[in-house]
């Protein structure tokens, strides 16, 4: 991993009319991670990733992708990188194959032969390789989202900005999807996906950051973020015990089931065994990461609540 | 790109319906015509419909004539409305500019397309109606046995066959030019709006504003910069000898249609948010 | 920040800014005139060259007419000419060999002058008509129009009328001189004749007829012209195969005015004395007069009771004013350049039609005998 930003935003901003969609974004993704960007829906996600790409043309504040400022360089960058954006999207009325195949040539570079390799290697890593003749439109979800994934690949890109890669997938192409991104990674290839599915999040990256109306209000590694929370969970035949010999700091009793406050659960475990009381089960409590972006984050915008006069 | 563009032209299902419906009119209208023998008095009705039942070489002047008014522009509205606009509605649009397309490579591989479509639409018109046209009138008065006679000009002194594909040629080229005007301004009101209907829309409106101006003598200051003004000039180049001047002035108006037009799908694109 | 947001308002604007230059440059190219240059003109001279000559020409004309004359029946294409753009083609190699070609948006008409006869070709009956003799007067029609023609048969009209120099005026692509001619009679409508013609040769290029107050309503301009002598296969009809080849006699014309078998004119109507009329003697028009000179001129045409009393109900409905007359119903109908009035009784009608006053025609619409056919 070299210190390297691959993503490096400074003051992004961009605001339609009176609404600010993204608000002074300052955000750094080292080269080779797996980032997560979360928040709710509306809070500025996929405005942040047009602007990465240079769809969106920021109000003020720049962005540097790959060492270069967007969105001047783009014809230098973009071939480094592969994107889904918000959905795949595809001519409807051709088949897979064609679709890349166009899409390919639309970009610069290459010779026919190359280009005819290149779409066969992608849709084979994204479980498409057998693909027959039939329209997209022909298509279920989860081929859709497989097709716009190879076609974020043709290039072999540094940097993969995948915008909720794995909708519509079945657990098992969810599965597969986390190991194609991360043999990916381990390639080489830095991951930038966005996501409201904290557990997709949890699984696969190694950072994370959290965006609520359109601010970026935490970027942390998902290690630091899940630290000890200082309390353990305990279960045991005789909990009445555990009470009478850790009076005060039982937190919680729920039939055999305590949350007792401790910083070591080892000296905890060694204290209970002498005392001669039965462990079941003993397991030093962490934060989820849903826990910490609910409680970062407020509504989003796809909720109205009445508010109190 | 230009490539690209040109085959996803061709692979639209919707392209090939205008080109057939555009050939099918005239081809309807020549059975009517050389079935009933009900051809519309002289001076009357489309332009060359009644000296056709005499001459079926005339027909694909005819043709051009009939579809020109309404059902050419329909189709270039609906084709050059879809040009950005479509590929925004479908998505393609964001994957097409991160592949990456240049914005402006892409507004210019549009244009070609279009202008692909509306040369290959007269110039089917032409070539169906042609054999149409002499599959039921024949060949005209003046036809040596089995061959192709000459046609009578507007001017009476006869136009011999190499010369009638030398002029209708130009014809198609004109009229060809004269689509692509249309074809730039549905390209700019396709990259106003995500919709591909709301701009084919837009261009209709500027095709029956343009026309209903026309007539208007309030309106005869501003007649020459009307884009639907100079669409029957090529009526002028069935004359003996030929008069350039209309059809010169037509071909400079239409040029400008389209290099403002164009400039302006430019200017306003360049900078757009893609928000589709 | 506020660096990143001015670059892009200006590279948008720059972008717009662009554009709209492009295609003011392109709107004023086509609109803002060349100036002319300036050019030393006497005009009495000028009228005496334009007179003078037919300088041999080719080239293509627009007239364009706002006369707001109300539609009489069986002159439609005439009035026409009068009231919409007519499109010409010229070929002129000299008074008596030329051809002239009406434009029309499906067709052509034109008439070829060859050796004293004349030849019409017509597109949308796709015949030829070879026309002999010559009637004294016929009706307007798009020859007429073409500035050198219209240009010499309005100064021909009043040769007595003042001119005075216009100035130069960019026509053409060439540098026009200019004149005014100012009718003196009072009775004419027609205000001014302003004429613009080459210094060379003195071929009009561009001729305007306006009222005494108001824009003109006749204008005529050669768009482009070439000082070449057309080349004899322009100037000969084609007969193409198929078409019909017919002959008609000018005086046909006047068979049909016989028929109607009209009084002869007066020789005085409205204080205005009956021109003679000129023509083959087999092409005499009875009950056809011409009164008065230069540009106050106005005919009188019988037509009959049907059609006169169309034109009567078609000028009452377009504004005219209806006459008092002993017997039958009459009408005058002012526009600004032409003055229509009409006549109609129980067996016979007419027309009365000129660049007069409408008083000047009512008061020969009053002063005509009651017409009553001959016996």
């Amino acid at each position: 991993m070299t210190a390297e930003d691959v993503i490096r935003t400074t003051g992004l901003t961009k605001r339609y009319g009176r609404v600010t969609a993204v608000d002074g974004v300052d955000l750094r993704v080292p080269a080779g991670a797996r980032f997560g960007l979360l928040g709710p829906n509306g809070s500025g996600k996929t405005t942040l990733v047009r602007m990465l790409l240079g769809l969106v043309h920021p109000t003020s504040g720049s962005v540097e992708l790959l060492g270069h400022a967007m969105p001047r360089h783009a014809a230098t960058v973009l071939p480094r990188v592969g994107a889904l954006v918000e959905n795949p999207a595809a001519w409807p009325h051709l088949s897979g194959r064609t679709n890349l195949r166009l899409l390919d040539a639309a970009g610069r570079g290459g010779r026919r032969r190359d280009r005819r390799a290149r779409v066969e290697v992608a849709l084979a890593r994204v479980g498409l390789g057998g693909v027959d003749r039939r329209p997209v439109r022909a298509y279920s979800l989860g081929m859709r989202q497989r097709l716009g994934i190879a076609a974020a690949l043709l290039r072999g890109p540094e940097l993969l900005l995948l915008d909720e890669p794995t909708n519509g997938l079945d657990p098992r192409g969810i599965g597969e999807m986390r190991d194609l991104l991360v043999a990916l990674n381990e390639g080489g290839t830095t991951v930038v996906l966005s996501s409201h599915l904290l557990t997709e999040v949890e699984a696969l990256c190694t950072r994370v950051g959290v965006m609520d109306a359109g601010r970026l209000v935490l970027t942390e590694d998902l290690d630091a973020l899940r630290v000890p929370t200082g309390r353990v969970l305990l279960r045991t035949p005789d909990p009445a015990a555990v009470v009478g010999l850790l009076d005060g700091q039982v937190v919680e009793r729920s039939g055999n089931v305590l949350v007792v406050r401790e910083d070591d659960p080892a000296a905890l475990n060694t204290r209970l065994v002498s005392a001669g009381i039965d462990v079941t089960e003993l397991a030093p409590q962490r934060r989820t990461l849903e826990q910490v972006v609910l409680g970062l984050t407020g509504s989003g915008s796809d909720r109205v609540d009445g508010r109190a006069r | 790109m230009i490539g690209v563009e040109l085959g996803l032209m061709l692979r639209r299902r919707r392209v090939w319906l205008c080109w057939v419906l555009l050939c099918a009119l005239p081809a309807l209208v020549a059975v009517l015509l050389a079935t009933t023998r009900l051809a519309p008095a002289p001076g009357q009705g489309p332009a060359f419909l009644s000296a056709v039942v005499s001459n079926g070489q005339l027909f694909p002047a005819a043709a051009l004539a009939l579809v020109l008014p309404v059902f050419l522009p329909i189709t270039v509205a609906v084709v050059a409305g879809d040009a950005v606009a479509g590929e925004a509605s479908s998505g393609m649009l964001r994957y097409l500019l991160v592949r990456p397309v240049g914005r402006l490579r892409l507004l210019v591989a549009k244009l070609v397309s279009t202008a692909a479509f509306v040369l290959i639409a007269v110039a089917l018109v032409t070539l169906t109606s042609y054999v149409v046209g002499v599959a039921a009138f024949g060949f005209g008065p003046g036809a040596s046995l089995g061959g192709a006679g000459g046609i009578t000009s507007l001017s009476g002194a006869v136009i011999t066959p190499g010369e009638l594909a030398v002029r209708t040629a130009a014809v198609v080229g004109y009229l060809a030019l004269c689509m692509l005007a249309l074809g730039a301004i549905g390209l700019f009101f396709s990259t106003l709006t995500d919709s591909p209907l709301a701009a084919a829309l837009g261009v209709l409106a500027v095709v029956v504003t343009s026309a209903s101006l026309l007539p208007l003598d309030a309106a005869a200051a501003l007649r020459f910069y009307l884009p639907t003004t100079h669409w029957l000039a090529w009526i002028d180049l069935y004359r003996v000898p030929i008069l350039w001047t209309a059809v010169r002035q037509g071909a400079e108006v239409q040029v400008s249609y389209v290099l403002v037009a164009f400039g302006a799908a430019w200017a306003n694109f360049a900078t757009k948010d893609v928000t589709s | 920040m506020a660096v990143w947001r001015d670059v892009a308002a200006q590279r948008f604007s720059r972008r717009w800014l662009l554009v709209a230059a492009g295609a003011a440059g392109l709107v004023a190219a086509g609109a803002v005139p060349w100036p002319a240059g300036a050019v030393d003109v006497d005009a009495t001279a000028l009228r005496r060259r334009i007179l003078g000559s037919v300088p041999p020409h080719v080239g293509y004309a627009e007239s364009t007419g706002r006369l707001g004359l109300p539609q009489i029946p069986q002159l439609e294409s005439a009035i026409a000419l009068f009231t919409s753009t007519t499109r010409i083609r010229a070929f002129v190699a000299g008074s008596d060999r030329w051809r002239v070609d009406q434009l029309t948006p499906a067709g052509e008409r034109d008439t070829y002058r060859l050796d004293g006869v004349e030849y019409v070709w017509d597109f949308g009956g796709d015949q030829l008509t070879r026309v002999v003799g010559e009637a004294p007067i016929r009706l307007p029609r798009a020859a007429d129009l073409l500035p050198p023609e219209l240009a010499r048969r309005l100064l021909r009209l009043a040769p007595a009328d003042p001119v005075t120099t216009l100035p130069a005026r960019r026509v053409a692509g060439r540098t026009a001189m200019g004149l005014r001619l100012t009718p003196s009679d009072p009775a004419t409508t027609i205000g001014t004749v302003d004429i613009w013609a080459d210094p060379a040769t003195a071929l009009p290029l561009r001729v305007e007829v306006a009222p005494h107050t108001g824009p003109p309503l006749l204008t005529s301009e050669l768009l482009e012209v070439d000082d070449r002598t057309p080349d004899p296969s322009e100037l000969t009809p084609a007969v193409p195969p198929g078409a019909a080849t017919v002959s008609t006699s000018a005086a046909d014309v006047s068979g049909a005015l016989r028929q109607l078998d009209a009084p002869p004119p007066p020789a005085q109507l409205a204080g205005r004395s009956r021109m003679p009329l000129s023509g083959t003697p087999d092409a005499r028009l009875p009950g056809v007069g011409i009164y008065g000179t230069g540009l106050a001129a106005f005919a009188l045409i019988p037509a009959t009771a049907d059609l006169a009393g169309r034109v009567v109900d078609n000028a009452a409905v377009a504004g005219g004013t209806m006459v008092e007359v002993p017997s039958g119903r009459a009408v005058r109908l002012a526009t600004p350049l032409v003055s229509v009035a009409a006549r109609t009784s129980r067996r016979s009608g007419v027309l009365l039609i000129g660049t007069v006053v409408p008083e000047l025609l009512e008061q020969a619409v009053r002063e005509l005998p009651a017409r009553r056919r001959r016996a």
